[in-house]
């Protein structure tokens, strides 16, 4: 329970993660359950909750970068599929141990990614958009023909990290791994948007004439913001790619890219918890359509055909119903959902 | 060097097949600044619906093109309506995801009503003929893409330079508060944009069509064109006509450039990509874009 | 506002209610997974081998079953999307299926190292050669000679019909794709071994429209012969420029190059200039096992994709009752059974299929058709000897 009425005295006060006791007591109770889930969960409930967790990790990355600072990256994708190839190169061909491949991975896909942020010093908006883009294309292009290094068309097979001579194969272990990573990733980036650089961001994103005018080094803050946003794709990748086993260029495709776009726009843009609700909402809808769809056209087997058909369809539908009904977001609506519960029946 | 003059000729052909689709997308840009990334969707569209009338209730083909064209102006119209509308004022990002949610949803309704099946234009727009150009075969497909390209790009540049409407868009591309202040109806500018773009879209959508057939696929045009368009400056007709044509040409140079002297094949897929970097290093907002000039 | 609210609230609720719902048992015996790709890229030659797939299941069913059991055939789509094939893949082990029915490259290729680790068998559509070895993929099943062995019969059959006293001149035209690049190396091998000259490689997008660059250099060439690895889309491109460039080169296509939509997208450029690698009959050949597809279809006819769906299922029932029989329906007594096939008849639909514990090439044959007046025209089947060092290549 939120207590009826600002009390906060500092600025401190105002910037605290947990409010309140009472959410403090709710983030451990969730904790718990967290960690309870591979016990609790079938192997493919498991493995949604899993990919929902990687997509996170890339999803806040992305909203560092598009929703605190402005920046539109089509490029996501490829950024994560540079995490993926880094990985699994060094740990296949260079027998490098996962737990120093996962941060080089990061590494290596900030760096590529600020390279390509280097234009965003003169391109602005739907130019920088385009730029990412063909990165994107140029970076897929690589993946697929670097055939001695990424192993080209027929992609790499990974294999899943150990420690000594324990090997995380069972999607179980694997899952605390993500976990892990996936808490640390959350806490970074509540912790940045809190700090002068997250601020810095913001102003950027804002006005960035008045951002320069107060001091803010644009085009340092926008590269940063590349840089972590690009770190947080790798980390995603390397995952991504160590729990599938398999990479190959099609993984890493402008699909994907869009797919985290949608995720942080349907989520709620500038928004770190927003990035949670929009990769749980953009990894379960197309599994939630398949079921309905294989349901349905198991009833209805003459129109079966027509039913899959539109499968895609209602993705897109509900992409543009949240856009123009929602622009703010599930975060948003879920603020105004609990600003409503908490008042009921009073409510204005 | 025969092999270079060959070269490039195809490249023109492909190249004025970009330029038509590029056409499309800087009109929408040029009057709304949305960036349709529907735009490869809104061809494909175009192209089934004119095979619906061609094959499906066998409408001889220069109706079915003009029944199409209708029927793809007012799409267009209802999309605007009932998507684009609500979007103004929003943020940029907003309005490609909503495109993007747009395509998805017209690729779909394709699959439901023509299914997965590659069709074929029959009977065919064009002879079957082709016609040589200094040694080299190219199939009347090709050269009416050319001519119709040239054409359209003549009189969208007249449209715009005479008539009112053209002079309204211009005026609501370059502010819509001041093209408001003077009597136009920004809407209805936006709304006949759209229309436009989906009209030429269609007429692209046919023609490649006519090429190989129409499947899901075909949608890829979309994505092609902005290396076009970027290189044209996204909001000059005459940029991203010029920008089609100069992609198709290094496309098919580079091809041939890295293939002899280098040894390396496949590079047309990536090229325009690259040249898109490097443009957009050098001249930002293209050969024939507008600067937009800020000081602080 | 008020209704706003509570019209998500029961949105949310209600997809909680959809999701923790599962799927419900139909009272089926046996379940078979089924991964297809019904609506995206591959969708054209997709959706005729799934539904000669389904076709094959429920004929099944309403014949005997397998020792009166029934299949449960769980069908996805999955859109050519391998992350999707992959979560589909963990709910089909989840729903303890037995064998799968998969699809293409993607699927086949990114699930390989599962399907070993889980044991459960993968059919496919993906032919490449690399599958056939066992211990590379011991879970890995098709029923068509593989990529490397229909090239190789392709070129073994332009050879023999080779009159000139020099060396033929070959080409390889192929997309940047696993399914593109799985046969060349096999293939260039095998074309110097019996003196072929090769002269060159081309990579043609499965995407293209035109191609001219590409055929211009392959005229430039002067290459007799040139090899397709494409799609029916990408093959028509490349035999349209070819006509319009006067290539007077004959062109050896891949399986899933060449098919009846070829005839219609060529418009005519295929004609004695085509020369295509099937694995199975035309709809309507006189084979025996053609009857009960001739009678299951009504007579409408189906691609030769269909019957490739229709005899990988009616495979995987024989390997089910074989199964059942010794009574190990599970992954690892599939694999037992589908090894015991010998020269399993499919009813003349293709040649007849034997897998081995240590050599899972079906056959070694590849039916050869060329294309002459608007037709595919069957010219002869091509038998390779089983040669041990093409294992896997």
């Amino acid at each position: 329970m939120h207590y009826c009425g600002d009390y906060r005295t500092t600025y401190k006060d105002d910037m605290k993660i947990f409010q309140t006791p009472f959410v403090r007591v709710w983030m451990a109770l969730f904790l718990l359950f967290m960690l309870a889930v591979p016990f609790l969960a079938s192997n493919y409930a498991l493995s949604l909750v899993t990919q929902i967790l990687i997509a996170v990790i890339g999803a806040v990355g992305l909203n560092i970068l598009t929703g605190f600072t402005g920046q539109i990256s089509l490029g996501h994708g490829a950024f994560i599929g540079i995490g993926a190839y880094t990985s699994g190169i060094l740990t296949i061909k260079l027998g490098v141990p996962f737990w120093l491949a996962l941060p080089c991975a990061g590494l290596m896909a900030a760096f590529i990614g600020m390279f390509v942020g280097i234009p965003s010093l003169r391109l602005k908006g739907l130019y920088l958009a385009i730029a990412t883009l063909a990165s994107q294309f140029i970076l897929e292009w690589i993946f697929l023909r670097w055939e001695p290094v990424t192993g080209g068309s027929y992609g790499l097979i990974l294999d899943r990290p150990k420690i000594g001579s324990f090997v995380f194969s069972a999607d179980k272990h694997y899952y605390y791994i993500v976990f892990g990573l996936t808490i640390l990733a959350m806490l970074f980036a509540t912790n940045l948007v809190r700090t002068r650089t997250g601020r810095a961001f913001m102003a950027v994103r804002d006005h960035y004439i008045s951002a320069e005018i107060m001091g803010i080094d644009i085009f340092k803050y926008k590269l940063l913001a590349f840089g972590i946003s690009s770190f947080y794709a790798g980390v995603a990748g390397s995952l991504m790619g160590h729990y599938l086993m398999f990479i190959s260029s099609e993984q890493f495709t402008i699909g994907v890219s869009i797919q985290y776009l949608a995720m942080i726009i349907i989520g709620g843009l500038g928004s770190i918890i927003g990035s949670i609700y929009g990769a749980v909402f953009m990894v379960l809808l197309p599994e939630v359509l398949t079921l309905v769809t294989s349901k349905l056209s198991w009833i209805y087997p003459n129109i079966s055909d027509f039913i899959l058909s539109i499968q895609d369809g209602v993705f897109g539908v509900i992409i543009l119903i949240f856009l123009i009904f929602e622009p703010d977001g599930i975060a948003h609506r879920w603020r105004l959902i609990k600003a409503y519960w908490k008042l009921y029946p009073f409510s204005y | 060097m025969d092999y270079f003059v060959q070269l490039i000729i195809s490249g023109l052909v492909i190249g004025s097949i970009y330029a038509l689709v590029a056409l499309g997308f800087t009109v929408i840009y040029k009057a709304t600044r949305v960036v349709n990334f529907a735009q490869g969707e809104l061809l494909m569209f175009g192209a089934y619906v004119c095979y619906a009338f061609v094959v499906q209730y066998r409408v001889p083909f220069v109706p079915a093109v003009l029944i199409t064209m209708v029927f793809s102006a007012s799409l267009a119209l209802a999309i605007e309506r009932l998507i684009l509308r609500p979007m103004i004022g929003e943020p940029i990002i907003s309005i490609i995801m909503v495109t993007i949610g747009l395509a998805l949803v017209l690729s779909s309704v394709v699959k439901a009503i023509w299914k997965t099946q590659i069709r074929v234009y029959s009977p065919k727009l064009f002879p079957q003929t082709t016609t040589d150009i200094r040694g080299i075969p190219i199939s009347q497909e090709f050269i009416w893409c050319f001519v119709l390209s040239i054409i359209l790009l003549i009189i969208f540049s007249l449209f715009f330079k005479y008539s009112r409407a053209g002079i309204a868009m211009r005026a609501t591309a370059f502010s819509n508060q001041v093209a408001q202040s003077m009597g136009i109806s920004v809407k209805r500018i936006f709304a006949l944009s759209w229309a436009i773009a989906s009209v030429v879209s269609a007429l692209g959508g046919i023609l490649i069509g006519n090429i190989n057939g129409i499947n899901s696929q075909l949608s890829h045009f979309g994505l092609k064109v902005f290396p076009a368009v970027i290189l044209g400056g996204l909001d000059s007709i005459l940029g991203a006509a010029l920008g089609g044509l100069i992609i198709g040409l290094l496309e098919n140079l580079g091809d041939g450039f890295f293939k002899i002297y280098l040894n390396v094949s496949g590079v047309k897929e990536v090229a325009p990509y690259v040249i898109l970097v490097i443009i957009l290093m050098i001249k930002p907002y293209g050969l024939f874009g507008t600067e937009e000039i800020e000081r602080v | 506002m008020k209704r706003k609210a509570t019209l998500f609230t029961v949105l949310f609720v209600s997809l909680g209610l959809i999701l923790g719902s599962s799927y419900s048992a139909l009272g089926a015996d046996i379940k078979v997974g089924h991964l297809a790709d019904l609506t995206g890229p591959t969708s054209a030659v997709g959706n005729p081998y799934a539904e000669g797939i389904k076709d094959a299941a429920a004929y099944i069913n309403a014949h005997d079953g397998i020792n009166g059991k029934k299949i449960e055939l769980l069908s996805v789509d999955y859109a050519y999307d391998k992350n999707k094939a992959i979560t589909q893949y963990k709910k089909f082990v989840q729903d303890g299926v037995v064998a799968i029915q998969g699809w293409g490259t993607g699927d086949t290729e990114a699930l390989t190292s599962f399907v070993a680790k889980d044991q459960i068998p993968y059919m496919s559509a993906s032919y490449s050669a690399h599958l056939t070895d066992p211990a590379k993929a011991p879970y890995n099943f098709f029923i068509a000679a593989d990529y490397s062995t229909q090239l190789r019969a392709g070129l073994k059959y332009v050879k023999d019909g080779w009159k000139e006293n020099r060396p033929p001149k070959i080409v390889f035209i192929y997309p940047n794709h696993p399914y593109g690049l799985a046969p060349i190396k096999g293939g260039k091998e095998y074309a110097k071994e019996i003196g072929f000259d090769i002269v060159g490689d081309e990579i043609v997008d499965l995407k293209a429209i035109e191609a001219t660059s590409q055929l211009l250099s392959v005229k430039s060439k002067d290459a007799d012969f040139a090899w397709i690895g494409g799609t029916t889309p990408s093959t028509a491109v490349i035999l349209k420029d070819a006509k319009k460039l006067g290539l007077k080169t004959k062109f050896l296509i891949n399986l899933w190059g060449n098919d009846e939509n070829l005839l219609k997208l060529a418009e005519g450029a295929q004609d004695g200039r085509a020369i295509g690698m099937q694995a199975a009959s035309v709809y309507g050949d006189d084979v025996s096992g053609m009857k009960t597809i001739l009678e299951v279809t009504n007579n409408e006819h189906k691609m030769t994709h269909y019957i490739r769906g229709w005899v990988s299922m009616m495979v995987m029932k024989e390997a089910l009752i074989r199964a059942d029989k010794n009574n190990e329906l599970n992954g690892p007594g599939m694999k037992k059974a589908l090894e015991t096939l010998k020269d399993f008849d499919t009813g003349g639909l293709t040649a007849p299929i034997t897998y081995m514990a240590d050599d899972h090439r079906p056959n070694m044959s590849a039916k050869v058709f060329e294309f002459q007046d608007g037709k595919m025209v069957y010219k002869t089947t091509i038998e390779l000897p089983r040669k041990k060092e093409w294992l896997g290549f």
